[in-house]
């Protein structure tokens, strides 16, 4: 087996390091007939494992396709209600304080009529959860930022973009979490890179958002 | 899928999705992203399809489009991960322009290769399907089999090589 056989080898078979990636690169710059063979092997095994692997197939590409095109047909719509949403939004943070005032005057007026009623029930019990119940997810699609990649909103929140099971996309806004700092630049704001999360859904003030218990951004899909 | 102009779309994808795969994989696309490439190349077809002269070639169309995409990864920093290695990738884009071009006939090489599979042994098949349809790498298969990693490869680019092999006797020289 020559030097070229084993470079392609190890790009077929393993993973290759960069200086032997470089290493290929030069034989094939220094000898055209090892280049166009070089693409007839490329060319001859992306045949073979379309055939071979499932998540190849060409069923599951254009399945796949179809989605990326209804989303993008969709993205008009879903960008001016994703924009609307988070109006909203921002309506609701300037009118919280006023709410939050009112809410807090209603339970201290309500605790001091029930103390005035009933002198024996001095400790207050609130069986109401803070947010709603939880509920487990993991969504594969792509994280994005809602002002640097979408530009729908002048603050940045990440956020992840999908497609659910009817083909629609979905924004889902993440919590805030000093954990996704590190990839805020990388991966949001210079998304849409796709990303695997898990974690659980929760209602903050109204809003359903993602508390993210991990993430992972995956390179490979399919093999070699 | 909904038609613009004349086009039917759905069934443009559905002829040429396998050829342009492979045709972006020739160029250096990385294996886990020549799909989403490809897609993207899609794309790009399905918003300019009033660009498209009906008389023309659809394939080599897209495969023009294609070559620009993978051109604009090559120069864009943030998009290189999408290609097997930057270098590697100037060299394969600069072969076979115009009508040098692989055009791959995917059907006769798929028959041809499974007949050239047919040929092997029991062994080397059974290595082929694990290396592909289990999609195990040549490390984690070494483990199981009481191998080397590097005796493992060997094996199978022995087995690529005696495929090609008779894949040309039957094709000929491969044109695609």
């Amino acid at each position: 087996m020559t030097r070229y056989d084993e470079l392609v080898s190890l790009l077929f078979d393993a993973e290759p390091t960069d200086s032997e990636l470089e290493e290929l690169a030069q034989l094939l710059r220094n000898d055209e007939r090892l280049a166009a063979d070089f693409q007839k092997q490329l060319l001859i095994w992306d045949v073979w494992a379309q055939d071979a692997v499932p998540e190849r197939s060409a069923k599951a590409f254009e399945a796949s396709f179809q989605t990326r095109l209804r989303a993008e047909a969709d993205a008009d719509t879903f960008s001016s209600a994703t924009a609307h949403h988070l109006q909203r939004k921002r309506r609701l943070r300037v009118l919280l304080p006023i709410l939050a005032a009112a809410a807090m005057l209603t339970v201290m007026l309500t605790v001091f009529f029930l103390q005035d009623a009933h002198p024996e029930n001095t400790e207050y019990t609130n069986n109401q959860p803070a947010i709603a119940p939880t509920q487990q997810i993991s969504i594969v699609g792509e994280c994005v930022c809602t002002r640097c990649t979408l530009g729908i909103e002048g603050k940045h929140n990440d956020a992840i973009r999908y497609v659910d099971q009817a083909g629609q996309a979905q924004l889902v806004l993440l919590t805030r979490n000093p954990k996704l700092k590190n990839y805020k630049k990388a991966k949001f704001c210079r998304g849409p890179n796709r990303i695997y999360v898990e974690g659980e859904m929760i209602e903050e003030n109204g809003q359903q958002l993602l508390a993210a218990s991990s993430i992972s951004f995956p390179k490979k899909n399919f093999q070699k | 899928m909904s038609n613009k102009q004349d086009l039917d779309f759905a069934m443009l994808v559905r002829e040429h999705q396998a050829g342009l795969r492979a045709f972006i994989r020739s160029l250096g696309a990385d294996d886990a992203w020549a799909d989403d490439l490809a897609q993207e190349v899609f794309l790009v077809a399905y918003r300019k399809q009033a660009a498209f002269d009906q008389s023309a070639d659809f394939g080599k169309w897209l495969r023009g489009i294609a070559r620009r995409q993978v051109m604009a990864d090559c120069r864009k920093k943030a998009r290189r991960g999408r290609l097997m290695h930057d270098g590697i990738t100037e060299i394969l884009l600069n072969l076979g322009h115009g009508e040098d071009e692989i055009q791959p006939d995917r059907s006769k090489l798929v028959v041809a290769m499974k007949a050239c599979v047919g040929k092997l042994s029991e062994s080397q098949r059974s290595l082929l399907h694990t290396r592909y349809e289990k999609g195990r790498k040549a490390k984690d298969m070494a483990g199981e089999r009481n191998q080397s990693a590097d005796a493992l490869r060997k094996q199978l680019q022995r087995i690529r090589l005696s495929i090609r092999h008779c894949i040309e006797k039957k094709l000929g020289d491969i044109s695609l």
